[in-house]
């Protein structure tokens, strides 16, 4: 068994578990919004586009 | 040759560079924001779910680690670990930006160190320098954006239980306050005679002897606040109720002197305590009045169903001395004087309980200015009792003594002058710093009996009577001065043998006060 000094006492635990469980929910609710699923979007089609654009040189010929 | 080589070579790098490095970086740079966000999340659950060990405010950290000063009346932080929110939240949002930290720059310092071991790619640089670059920028950039957004979470997390816990700390230490108020408790100790709004408490959890013989099982401080709102766990980590009020109840926790160290009595702090200290000469009938009072107050008990109980074994056994020598009509013993009575009375009726605690010194200590000095329990009184025996007035004496010599004889008069009596005491008060004209005087004159045989009028037994009597017998100065140095002064004419309502009991209701009133 653990020294009492040291262990954490189970409310710390319940404490720290509540905010890490914030941090997580925030974090998916945060990374699915539609916000965030429509920037990725617009990241996307921006880096499709920049290399469309760098790669037309090659890929249009004549 | 040599020229058109390096020209193909450059042309050949440029082409990688901006169709394939440029191209790929982006899709690096997008993911790698998302991983250096990962990375911080990642960091942030190692924190909160990770064992328990580094970076935790333990007992014996938070004793000079926590912040926030302790009132001096509590010595030193208890041994207990500290809420949550008051100091270990900061510690892991600290601990988390720290574990973000080390990767980061760990990331960065061999990112930097693969290049420069291994030339920067050496002829492949231009497919291997911006990728590394970007990857750990873009990294980094993902982490500078979670690291706040935890860090605030922490934080909304750890202001949300600060404005809840902060005014219930205020409102539950308030309760303790209004109660203590509106009940007069106060924990009072009879060994070292020192009391305390807040008394200390031993845990009865496993303590080491070390940790027993150091203090550190004791809780001085166990209001709500830093250490727990409405419960604290104690460095053993046994779970203690905080607020006064409701560690009186716990079977964990044992009531002490914060001073000494003494166990208190059951309840000490969260009921009503009355300390009477009952000073006078030397043979002026203190000990007698008190055994007839507390015997009196027994007897007045049982008529009213009052139940009253002597709440340690030194009060029982001096009650029951004092309720031999009654009943047989003896005289009190003569009083120690190397060290003060303290007899301890519980009165109970439904909610109203009373400590009272009834102090008894021998005159010669109460007269001696050096000795008296150590009677600490006569500044915290809020009514004091001054027995004056009425023989040792000089008039009675000068006008009686040879005539009724038999009386005096009985009496056994006080020697002392009683104005001196009065002033060593009231003397030692003022150096001291009480203020007396907030306190209540009950003066007593004892040995009424013997008094109603000698050949004069003896007065009334009401107030005004008794003091007129005392005025009229060249004490108009006494009783001028007391009057002068107390707030209150009511006068009592009793006899030492009687313990009817009557009696000394009556004195014993006046010092009670407030809801024993009709006590008998």
């Amino acid at each position: 068994m653990a020294d009492p000094r040291t262990r954490l006492p189970a409310v710390h635990r319940l404490s720290r578990l509540t905010i890490l469980l914030v941090i997580v929910a925030l974090a998916v609710w945060f990374g699915t919004s539609p916000a965030v699923l429509s920037a990725v979007d617009r990241a996307t089609a921006v880096i499709t586009d920049i290399t469309a654009t760098i790669w037309r040189p090659l890929t249009e010929t004549g | 040759m040599r020229v058109i080589g390096f020209a193909i070579y450059y042309a050949g790098a440029l082409a990688c560079l901006l169709f394939v490095t440029v191209p790929v970086s982006l899709v690096l740079a997008g993911v790698s924001v998302v991983a250096g966000a990962g990375a911080v999340l990642v960091a942030a659950g190692l924190v909160l779910a990770g064992p328990s060990g580094a970076g935790l405010l333990t007992p014996d950290a938070a004793r000079h680690g926590l912040p926030g000063r302790v009132a001096r009346e509590f010595v030193r932080r208890d041994p207990a670990w500290p809420q949550y929110f008051a100091a270990q939240a900061a510690l892991d949002a600290n601990a988390t930006a720290g574990r973000a930290w080390t990767w980061a720059s760990g990331a960065w310092r061999s990112g930097i160190r693969w290049l420069s071991v291994n030339d920067c790619g050496g002829y492949w640089w231009p497919i291997v320098v911006l990728p590394v670059l970007t990857v750990l920028a873009a990294g980094t950039a993902g982490a500078l954006v979670a690291l706040p957004a935890c860090l605030l979470v922490i934080a909304a997390i750890t202001l949300t239980a600060w404005l809840g816990g902060l005014p219930l700390v205020y409102l539950l230490r308030g309760v303790d306050a209004g109660w203590r108020l509106t009940w007069r408790s106060r924990a009072s100790c009879t060994a070292c005679f020192a009391t305390a709004a807040v008394p200390a408490y031993r845990c009865r959890g496993p303590h080491g002897p070390a940790q027993r013989s150091s203090g550190d099982d004791l809780h001085r401080d166990l209001r709500p606040g830093r250490l727990g709102v409405l419960w604290r766990r104690c460095a053993c980590g046994l779970r203690l109720p905080t607020m006064v009020l409701r560690a009186a109840h716990s079977r964990h926790l044992e009531t002490c002197c914060p001073s000494c160290g003494e166990t208190l009595f059951d309840g000490a702090g969260r009921i009503r305590d009355v300390r009477a200290p009952v000073f006078g000469a030397a043979s002026a009938g203190k000990t007698q009045f008190i055994m007839a009072a507390l015997v009196g107050l027994h007897r007045a008990a049982e008529r009213s169903k009052v139940v009253l109980t002597m709440p340690d074994n030194r009060g029982r056994v001096a009650y029951a001395v004092y309720t031999d020598l009654i009943s047989r009509s003896a005289p009190a013993p003569k009083t120690d004087t190397t060290a003060p009575v303290a007899v301890t009375v519980r009165i109970e009726q439904r909610l109203n309980t009373t400590l009272l605690h009834l102090f008894d010194a021998a005159g010669e200590t109460l007269t001696d200015r050096e000795q008296n000095a150590g009677l600490s329990y006569l500044d915290t009184a809020e009514t004091l009792t001054f027995v004056l025996d009425p023989f040792s007035i000089r008039r009675i004496r000068d006008e009686h003594g040879a005539a009724s010599a038999s009386v005096f004889a009985d009496a056994n008069a006080a020697l002392h002058d009683p104005g001196d009596a009065y002033n060593a005491t009231a003397q030692r008060l003022q150096e001291y710093g009480v203020r007396t004209s907030r306190n209540r005087l009950a003066f007593v004159v004892t040995k009424a009996d013997l008094l109603r045989r000698l050949p004069l009028t003896a007065p009334a037994t009401d107030s005004a009577a008794v003091r007129e009597w005392l005025c009229a017998h060249g004490l108009e100065n006494l009783v001028l001065t007391a009057e002068r140095d107390f707030g209150q002064v009511r006068f009592f004419l009793v006899s030492g043998r009687d313990t009817d309502p009557d009696g000394p009991v009556s004195v014993l209701r006046w010092v009670l006060g407030r809801g024993w009133g009709d006590l008998g």
